[in-house]
């Protein structure tokens, strides 16, 4: 049953929980910070693991990122934002990462740009699991960029300072990815068909 | 046609279960990480020592008349000063880390890394007391010198904990991994 189908019936409220579980960490409760780690990870390590592709990298970053949450709590406003804010965290120490390991320009290096020819495609008859794929098979830069602004909310003046990049320059990531993953779907739904 | 494509990404990623697994095992690492991490930033919070001795110094040249007469009257030819000898309140202080700090070490695994680097910290925070005490055999009535004290014992407390916290997941771990490999 999810969370959301649970507070339909007044049962323990999420904001409360994580009030409680913040300020148990903010006084260095040990078991307080394991409790938000097993909390959180599922909605973050998707997230991480899709920018790094490496499941050892984004363990560490995760745990990493999380222990860093914990110190700068302070800074916290308002402790029912932790969640996203702590994603957050996450989502810029996993940028890091993947920068330390290319540079900005081998990152967002030119890729061909295919043609657009959707015909009459009907995605919807595609897999979720395989549109996932496509989209993890995609180029480094192409894949940071959909994931950070499709899924993650980011605007590309925020992926381009995270990244050093210009704002153009991951609009143009973006909308060259749309087309790559067009393209391919297309190709997938014309063979099933 | 650039809203259905996002529209159909979106609904591909909501709710899925996304297929990345954490690998086995992967809260315990969180545990150790967090403890290593916070035990090496109780450190870094360890006063400067050089610093330190400077500033008892300087309060020194101040109170050199008082101090000279204390640490005679107390011990002609003390090298090292003992918290017990500055006055009672030290002297439970001292015998309630004392009595916490008595732990067995010669059973442990020093070929695990994290273990060797606790017994490290531990080693040099030993090392820094010693020092301590010489200080405060030189400057008796140094308050700071004694509140250092206090605050390395304090340290080595916490740094004995996090070491028995330790321990006991990598048994826990160890355990589970025993089991496990006796089930398949």
């Amino acid at each position: 049953m999810s969370y959301v189908q649970t507070n339909q019936f007044n049962l323990p409220n999420l904001e409360q929980e994580w009030k409680h579980i913040i300020a148990r960490c903010r006084r260095g409760d040990h078991d307080a910070m394991c409790l938000a780690y097993g909390k959180m990870w599922k909605q973050i390590y998707p997230a991480v693991w899709q920018i790094l592709r490496n499941r050892e990298e984004a363990e560490d970053v995760l745990q990493e990122s999380m222990i860093q949450g914990f110190d700068k709590l302070h800074s916290l406003k308002d402790d029912n934002k932790y969640p996203a804010w702590q994603k957050q965290i996450a989502l810029r120490h996993a940028l890091n990462k993947l920068k330390s390991r290319k540079s900005t320009s081998t990152l967002f290096e030119d890729v061909e740009v295919p043609e657009e020819d959707t015909g009459n495609a009907d995605w919807n008859v595609i897999s979720d699991e395989l549109i996932r794929k496509k989209i993890d098979d995609m180029p480094d830069g192409y894949r940071v960029v959909v994931r950070l602004h499709l899924l993650e909310g980011w605007s590309h003046d925020d992926i381009a300072g995270e990244l050093g990049i210009t704002a153009s320059t991951s609009r143009s990531q973006y909308s060259r990815a749309l087309s790559k993953l067009k393209k391919e779907l297309t190709e997938e739904y014309e063979r099933s068909n | 046609m650039k809203e259905a494509i996002e529209n159909r990404i979106r609904k591909a990623f909501e709710n899925a279960n996304e297929d990345q697994e954490l690998i086995p095992g992967h809260e315990e690492r969180f545990e150790m990480k967090l403890l290593r991490m916070r035990a090496a930033k109780a450190e870094r919070r360890i006063p400067r020592w050089p610093w330190i001795a400077l500033a008892a110094a300087v309060v020194a040249g101040f109170i050199v008349a008082i101090t000279i007469s204390e640490v005679k009257k107390t011990n002609d030819y003390a090298e090292r000063v003992r918290l017990s000898d500055v006055s009672m309140e030290m002297a439970a202080a001292e015998q309630f880390y004392h009595e916490r700090l008595k732990m067995d070490v010669s059973q442990l695994n020093t070929t695990d890394d994290n273990i060797k680097r606790f017994l490290d910290d531990l080693k040099k925070l030993e090392t820094e007391y010693a020092m301590l005490e010489e200080q405060l055999a030189k400057n008796f009535s140094n308050q700071r010198v004694a509140d250092a004290m206090v605050n390395n014992y304090r340290f080595r407390l916490k740094l004995m904990e996090q070491l028995q916290k330790y321990i006991e997941i990598q048994n826990k771990f160890n355990i589970q991994s025993h089991e496990e490999k006796l089930s398949s």
